[in-house]
């Protein structure tokens, strides 16, 4: 077995903290360094305190200045409203034809917000206001860290030499090492038809439950989206396991003859009227045996391994993503 | 969309049988004759009546004597069994290391047959003429019809489509209710799901004129994926995609309601047998039909790359030859 794409891990050691507004500036300040790092990515505009001074927009875009330095650059609007001063930073995914905005919002109750677009965003009329986008698939909400404890927190990733990417936090805390699964994922699809070339599916998760259905509801606190690049549209959509008259992903957890586990292909089927239809299978990642607990693998073969985070077996190293 | 695999395809007018017994001859005569047109078969043994003298068997496997020159050469017994002098053919796939036996077993109430994969080498019986003995790991079918359906003054097709590593999916259809005899034998390839399931296969067949997902995953049909490590062939289902807490059924989705697309889902097989109970892989070239779609339909051809219904299921076709 061997993976469809080239995939590349890693880790990022925090330090140890309780604070959450702290978590999610490092989470995303990982993120920018992450997807830079994946040489994929590049800076399209960036609103920041560049290393502890002042709130600055870029005057124009694209502009590459990087201004989330550190952690405290990215600041905290204190409220959800787009239109107000914030950090945010675009990043610009040439293979993928592929804006990724990401910002900060928070209340009392921290929020993230995430963006996706193919249309080019522009500065808002202040430009330190969150840019203006259209055509996006943008995630307002929940921390992406759903569990706070006082720890060190890890942000792991795993990216494609495309730059589709896969990253969740864990805490070395004694509390459940595995339940922060906030898995913030551009995934990769196989087409089910000519059309639809190079689709992708996001998904944002960041409940501590691991069920099966929240990757297969729009509904719930997961958000997965298919778009189709004719007409380059994005749409709703949802993840389709396998069933028979058994249900393999509740019912086997290892083959009972020789250990191996099963790991299921992951279907991509949108929702959105005018464009139900089977988009394809999301490649390298499969559904885990429900039996199995978070941060199991498989057995490794060199670099080809896999990793249990929620529901999902990812690609991954353990020796490097543990 | 391309295949996975190099498919062929033809049909074989069967004329109109005059009796419903005549259909499992012809049918069993075609079956060896597609397969030897594979290129990818060959007889391994052959007791037939050798056009029309007196039923023979070979004194010794293998024997690549073809018995079997018209339908008549497929001679069976007045009773149900598989211990009597009766028409079978084994032949041999060296790149799957497969045996395949046919046989009828049974000349009356519309005539009976039967059908068998080992990776064995099969052996003569104490009376040659007797179908052969499958020493172990046999997967098959004895005692059914291979056309459920047969009607009078009616003519036959048996329609066919291999791969070049000599898979195959052979069913009959009839100028009356032309898509309802939907004897579906297929010996179908697999892409593994791990690499120690060498060139797996399943082996599907349905004797029934109702044929949906059920029936592969429980009924009339069985399903096997050998292992070939330990070469055990065991029980096993297609898996079909659902999504949790939902009354949405998949094989509802007929069009993309913008460009028209087909929907076609892939199978998965999954293992039953205790002890083998896991994914064996993927169904090549093969996928789930959406249930609405009436047999016969076909996917816009694209030159060779063309796919029709067939029950629940999109297969491999060129509808220019099939139909």
């Amino acid at each position: 077995m061997t993976y469809e794409k080239t995939w590349t891990f890693g880790s990022i050691v925090g330090q140890i903290t309780n604070v959450p507004l702290k978590v999610e500036q490092d989470t995303l300040l990982n993120i920018k360094t992450i997807l830079l790092a994946t040489g994929k990515w590049v800076i399209y505009g960036c609103c920041g305190r560049n290393n502890g001074g002042t709130l600055t927009a870029p005057s124009s875009l694209p502009d590459t200045t990087d201004r989330w330095q550190v952690y405290s650059d990215i600041a905290c609007s204190g409220n959800k409203n787009l239109q107000v001063p914030q950090s945010w930073c675009i990043l610009y995914n040439d293979t993928l034809k592929l804006y990724y905005i990401i910002s900060i919002a928070g209340d009392v109750y921290l929020s993230s917000i995430l963006c996706f677009t193919q249309n080019t965003p522009t500065l808002a009329s202040t430009s330190t206001w969150f840019p203006v986008v259209s055509n996006n698939i943008m995630w307002i909400g929940n921390p992406l860290l759903s569990r706070i404890e006082n720890g060190k927190y890890t942000t792991h990733y795993t990216c494609t030499s495309e730059g589709h990417f896969i990253i969740w936090n864990t805490c070395d805390s004694t509390y459940i090492p595995y339940s922060q699964l906030n898995l913030i994922m551009l995934l990769p699809i196989t087409t089910s038809k000519t059309s639809d070339i190079t689709p992708w599916v996001c998904v944002f998760h960041n409940t501590t439950s691991e069920v099966l259905y929240v990757l297969e509801s729009t509904a719930g606190p997961v958000k997965c989206f298919a778009p189709i690049l004719s007409p380059n549209q994005p749409v709703d959509s949802f993840f389709l396991h396998y069933r028979g008259n058994i249900n393999p992903i509740d019912d086997f957890i290892t083959d009972s003859a020789d250990g191996y586990i099963n790991m299921l292909p992951i279907l991509v089927y949108t929702t959105t009227p005018g464009f139900k239809s089977f988009k394809g299978i999301v490649q390298d990642v499969y559904w885990a045996p429900s039996g199995l607990v978070s941060g199991d693998t498989t057995p490794s073969t060199g670099q080809i391994e896999y990793m249990k985070i929620g529901q999902l077996m990812i690609p991954a190293n353990t020796a490097l993503v543990k | 969309m391309a295949y996975e695999k190099t498919w062929s395809f033809g049909s074989i007018n069967c004329g109109v049988p005059s009796e419903a017994y005549k259909i499992q001859q012809i049918l069993l005569l075609n079956i060896k004759n597609i397969l030897l047109s594979s290129g990818k078969w060959t007889i391994y043994g052959c007791c037939g009546l050798n056009n029309g003298g007196t039923l023979t068997a070979p004194s010794a496997l293998p024997d690549t004597t073809d018995r079997w020159k018209v339908y008549t050469d497929i001679t069976a017994p007045t009773s149900n069994s598989l211990n009597t002098p009766l028409g079978w053919c084994i032949l041999y796939n060296s790149t799957l290391n497969l045996y395949f036996a046919l046989g009828m077993t049974y000349l009356y109430n519309g005539g009976y047959t039967a059908l068998f994969f080992t990776q064995t080498a099969p052996t003569l019986s104490a009376t040659t003429t007797w179908y052969p003995t499958l020493v172990s790991n046999k997967i098959g079918w004895s005692g059914f019809n291979l056309q459920s359906y047969y009607n009078n003054a009616v003519r036959y097709i048996t329609h066919y489509a291999y791969t070049s590593d000599g898979h195959f999916i052979v069913w009959n259809t009839g100028d009356l209710l032309a898509n309802s005899q939907l004897n579906f034998i297929g010996l179908l390839p697999i892409a593994p799901s791990r690499s120690v399931d060498a060139t797996p296969w399943v082996f599907i067949w349905t004797s029934s004129t109702t044929i949906n997902t059920d029936v592969f995953s429980s009924g009339s049909s069985m399903c096997f994926v050998p292992l070939l490590s330990p070469n055990t062939p065991t029980n096993s289902i297609f898996l079909y995609p659902g999504i949790w807490n939902s009354s949405l059924n998949i094989l509802d989705l007929l069009y993309d309601d913008i460009d028209g697309n087909i929907n076609m889902f892939p199978i998965l097989i999954c293992g039953t047998t205790t002890n083998a109970k896991t994914l064996k892989g993927r169904l090549q070239d093969i996928y789930w039909a959406p249930y609405h779609l009436p047999n016969g339909s076909a996917m816009p051809s694209t030159g060779q790359i063309e796919y029709m219904k067939i029950g629940p299921l999109m297969i491999p076709a060129n509808s220019n030859i099939i139909r």
